[in-house]
């Protein structure tokens, strides 16, 4: 186990250069870049300074490769740059805007388990039933429809009908757990609706094949009660592949908060994301993408680790 | 003698339904079960034998199964009218069943030792510790060696054998009064069939506990059954003791199938005799017909159009045929033969 | 010999070889035929052991007859069934075919001696393609083989492989699944025997059919052999179906032979105690003569291949072994009247 663990951590570091490589080369190739900007903006302060200076100080003159490991040097000393427009450094962003992004994500994760799990539970015992079926027409609607834009409806219908308008100023959870509830329940609700559908079919379905199992039959014919045979025989066994489903639906929901919180206007990483992304403010965007690619891996790594702990017959080598 | 019975199927009817057709698979069936015997219902594939099964159990679902009529009565209660909850009760504990495929049988993700205890406590006020011992006992019973380590193991980690042995540990752990064993040795190697043969014969005989064994194999029967039932088509066509049917068959499919078996005791030379033809394909029988006479050398317009009943051609020896004197007459030039040696 | 076959002409192929061991009427002849397969682990595919699935195996095949070969799970049956048929490489080991060794046969030369030696499997399910009619099915050999000049002459061919398997011709057009197991298991053998071979293995073929099927089938098997001086090699489970169709009969038991000899003489006379128990493990379908048999009731289960015991293969489970058995290992000895048999109690020495 321990073994495996650190195999599995060492396989992640050509994992993570490759993404940073790719991020790195990427930027570089959108035309444009933070120079110009960022000298108009001097010059409107009254600092007079040519491109080619700005560009120095940026380091942005010297080749890409050395660029990349000059980062990459910096990265590996724990520093990750400063952003090109407000000098703050890029860890102190990801560190206050990190927290925010995996509030929502764990919402949005525990929002999504909460109606799929007893849902598809429900539908695989009642199968072919009235509500199997209405249940499945709405999780049906819910993968079709896409996120944001129910996510604009929410924005506009209730304020024209109650005057409702969704919080746009954070507050942190400590500071008043009620009002940063507030502003971060709805988009967390509308992007795990969507995820919550696909999963609720898969539950359903993998359970179903599960119910088809000879120990289903073997618990029948023991006397076990029925919330028992699907909480201990049908459930159990099904997690299997929903465990995968679900570590995959993390990292969805990832790049699906990246929207929910440009709508919703929080922020987290994804809103720094984009707008650094339009401000060509390369240290923020490679920052970001290390950060969160980082964090969909871990999770992964987590997921393999609990099939052993899910299913005794699995070996981790 | 009759308060001997445990069980008692009457006119036992299990039909599936698909695409609007309805397929009788076990039809008009009854047969007695007494204390502490061993019963065997031999079939071909398609005969209806483990649906039979299944559905004294209730373990028939719907869609696409349904139990159609019948009675099944345990200590002269009826079971199919039973309510869910009240049913639950009996099974795993006075009617128990084991199966198959024991590597499909029991739950991948549980302990052995919880999948039995489960059972028990489910069944009794046992507490987890008294259960647990019990299932060491009952482990050791079944002849599984280091009973107290097994218990914590995955079934996985047993082999067919064991796993069937771990199986039968858990059907017995409530004393039931009868088991129901699903060709529980099939899918087992030869010398590890005989052990597990043995052993839950001697299980039978220890907790004077009746045993159904459903299986097509004619060797497993002629060793340990007391009294046979010969299914065909979902229905019996023959039922009489071990001796009778084996020695005395009455029917022309039983004949069949006991000279279509190589015998390991008769020389090469001695011949293999076929039944034409393939297993009933059930959509396509009339309820009202010999579901044999498609196979069978005597089928006359009679046996297309009627349906034999069960009648008594000895003492506690039924047969469903209309052609008893023929076949009388084949049995005495086969067994003059010389194949009884 | 019988005709001698083109490729066996080929520059490199040996001269005859053997010609003290070879039997004037043995079509195959295989010597010490091992097969191992290495168990590896991790990622730079360590090896860890070696499954002996086959360990040393020698038996003649004589030509019209069937050999069988009788095993429990892990005996490696199957196994020796796909090295006869060059499926897979032995690991070492010598098949001598027409008295010419399998080794030394070429890929091209192989290809047409595939047309000689067939195979039928278990699964008569799995074996036929769905998505083909019978008709291809049946044909694709004579295809492969251009064993027809035109379109007629191969329909001709195909109907009559079915008329001679019992199958109606007039089916010919039909999928696999609109035909019952039994079915299917004549349309596999129809396959097989449309190519004229002269050597088949049977693999487990009438293990997954109803007992009156099998005995349908187990006759068709002996009726064509008859017809087409046919040679078997019959692997099974079930001791009594593979004595009723077998002229000789090897029980094998963890990749090693453990007795040889005739059909009847393996029943009426067997010595080796793991014989004496499969035989005593197989019921006889008669309840007075059935009772009155001798039990004998082995001790746990077949070990593991990968770790088979010293000594006698047998010796974890049999009433009489010693502390000979459990360290050295018995060879085979011919007791007389070609009875073979791998037994240090047996053979007494």
């Amino acid at each position: 186990m321990g073994s495996y663990v650190v195999k599995r951590v060492l396989l992640l570091i050509p994992t993570i250069l490759l993404v940073c490589v790719i991020t790195f080369a990427l930027m570089r190739l959108i035309p444009m870049d933070a120079v110009a900007t960022l000298q108009q903006k001097l010059t409107a302060n009254g600092q007079y300074v040519s491109e080619e200076y700005v560009r120095q100080m940026l380091g942005l003159d010297k080749p890409a490769v050395q660029q990349f490991f000059i980062w990459l040097a910096n990265v590996l000393r724990g520093d990750l740059g400063t952003s090109y427009f407000d000098h703050i450094s890029v860890n102190t962003i990801i560190a206050k805007k990190l927290p925010v992004t995996i509030e929502l994500g764990i919402l949005s994760l525990v929002i999504t388990n909460c109606i799929s799990i007893p849902l598809g539970l429900h539908c695989a015992s009642k199968q072919d039933s009235v509500s199997d079926y209405a249940i499945r027409v709405i999780s049906t609607i819910f993968i079709a429809v896409p996120v944001f834009w129910v996510a604009t409806l929410v924005l506009i219908y209730p304020n024209i009908w109650w005057g409702y308008a969704p919080r746009v100023d954070y507050v942190s959870l400590f500071q008043n757990p009620i009002a940063n509830l507030g502003m971060m329940l709805p988009p967390a609700i509308i992007s795990a609706l969507g995820q919550a559908g696909i999963q609720m079919r898969t539950i359903r379905t993998m359970t179903l094949e599960v119910m088809r199992q000879d120990y289903i039959r073997t618990a029948w014919a023991k006397g076990v009660p029925e919330k028992r045979v699907l909480r201990k025989y049908a459930f159990r066994n099904a997690m299997i592949p929903i465990v995968t489903m679900i570590g995959g639906s993390v990292a969805m929901m990832i790049g699906g908060n990246v929207i929910m919180e440009n709508i919703f206007n929080i922020p987290g990483i994804g809103q720094a994301l984009v707008s650094a992304l339009n401000a060509r403010d390369y240290p923020i965007v490679e920052g970001c993408v290390l950060v969160l690619s980082l964090f969909v891996m871990l999770i992964n790594l987590v997921v393999d680790i609990s099939y052993k702990w899910i299913d005794p017959r699995v070996t981790l080598e | 003698m009759d308060q001997d019975v445990v069980l008692e199927i009457k006119h036992l009817r299990t039909c599936f339904y698909s695409n609007g057709k309805e397929l009788r698979a076990v039809d008009d069936l009854s047969y007695k079960v007494h204390r502490g015997e061993c019963v065997a219902i031999i079939g071909e594939s398609g005969s209806g034998k483990t649906v039979s099964a299944l559905s004294i159990l209730r373990l028939i679902s719907y869609p696409p199964g349904l139990v159609m009529g019948g009675q099944v009565l345990y200590n002269g209660k009826n079971l199919l009218e039973m309510s869910d909850e009240e049913y639950r009760k009996i099974r795993g504990k006075d009617i128990s069943m084991i199966f198959q495929e024991p590597s499909a049988a029991l739950n991948p993700v549980m302990t052995i030792g919880d999948q039995i205890t489960e059972n028990i406590m489910l069944h009794s006020d046992a507490t987890k510790e008294e259960a647990w011992e019990r299932a060491k006992g009952l482990l050791e019973e079944v002849g599984i060696p280091n009973a107290a380590e097994r218990l914590k193991q995955y079934p996985f980690e047993f082999s067919g054998g064991m796993q069937q042995r771990a199986m039968i540990a858990m059907a017995i752990s409530c004393d039931p009064d009868v088991l129901i064993a699903d060709e529980p040795t099939t899918a087992l190697d030869v010398t590890v069939q005989a052990q597990v043969l043995e052993c839950l014969n001697r299980l039978r005989r220890d907790h004077n506990m009746a045993l159904i064994i459903i299986t097509h194999n004619l060797g497993i029967v002629a060793r340990y059954a007391d009294s046979v039932k010969i299914m065909y088509g979902g229905k019996i066509v023959e039922d009489g003791s071990v001796n009778d049917v084996f020695l005395q068959p009455a029917h022309p499919y039983t004949l069949g199938l006991i000279r279509a078996v190589p015998r390991l005791d008769l020389p090469r030379s001695h011949g293999l005799q076929t039944i034409n033809g393939e297993p009933p394909d059930m959509s396509k029988i009339k309820p009202n017909c010999c579901a044999f006479h498609f196979r069978c050398k005597y089928a006359d317009e009679k046996c297309r159009n009627q349906r034999p009943l069960l009648e008594q051609v000895g003492e506690g020896h039924y047969c469903a045929c209309f052609h008893k004197e023929e076949l009388d007459k084949e049995r005495e030039e086969v067994l003059s033969d010389g194949a009884e040696a | 010999m019988a005709q001698k076959l083109n490729f066996l002409e080929m520059p490199g192929a040996p001269e005859r070889p053997l010609d003290n061991v070879l039997e004037p009427d043995d079509i195959m002849y295989v010597d010490d035929l091992k097969m191992h397969f290495p168990v590896t682990k991790g990622l730079m595919k360590r090896t860890v052991g070696v499954v002996k699935a086959v360990d040393g195996v020698t038996f003649h095949v004589k030509r019209g007859q069937t050999l069988g070969i009788v095993g429990e799970s892990g005996s490696g049956k199957s196994t020796i069934g796909n090295c006869l048929l060059k499926n897979i490489i032995p690991t070492s080991g010598n098949i001598y075919y027409e008295g010419n060794n399998m080794k030394d046969i070429s890929t091209h030369a192989l290809q047409r001696m595939r047309k000689d030696l067939q195979m039928i499997t278990q699964d008569p399910f799995a074996s036929l393609d769905p998505r083909k009619n019978i008709m291809q099915i049946v044909s694709e050999g004579l295809r492969i083989h251009k064993m027809f000049s035109n379109k007629e002459e191969m329909d001709d061919l195909v109907v009559r492989q079915l008329e001679m398997v019992g199958i109606n011709p007039d089916f010919r057009f039909r999928y696999p699944h609109e035909f019952s197991g039994g079915q299917r298991q004549r349309i596999s053998i129809a396959r097989a025997l449309a190519l004229q071979p002269k050597f088949i293995v049977c693999d487990e073929v009438v293990s997954a059919l109803d007992v009156s099927i099998q005995a349908q089938i187990v006759n068709l098997m002996m009726k064509l052999q008859e017809n087409m001086n046919l040679t078997y090699v019959f692997i099974g489970h079930d001791l009594s179906v593979v004595r009723y169709i077998s002229n000789q009969v090897a029980v094998l038991y963890l990749g090693k032979i453990m007795e040889l000899t005739s059909s009847d003489e393996l029943y009426d006379h067997p010595l080796h105690p793991y014989t004496k128990a499969l035989i005593s493990a197989a019921p006889i379908p008669n309840p007075i003569v059935d009772r009155k048999r001798e039990r004998i009731l082995l001790k746990g289960e077949i070990p593991s291949p990968i770790n088979p015991p010293k000594g006698c293969n047998f010796c974890t489970r049999c009433p009489y072994a010693d502390q000979r058995c459990r360290e050295e290992e018995p060879e085979m000895v011919d007791v007389g009247s070609n009875h073979l048999v791998a037994c240090h109690k047996v053979s007494g020495k």
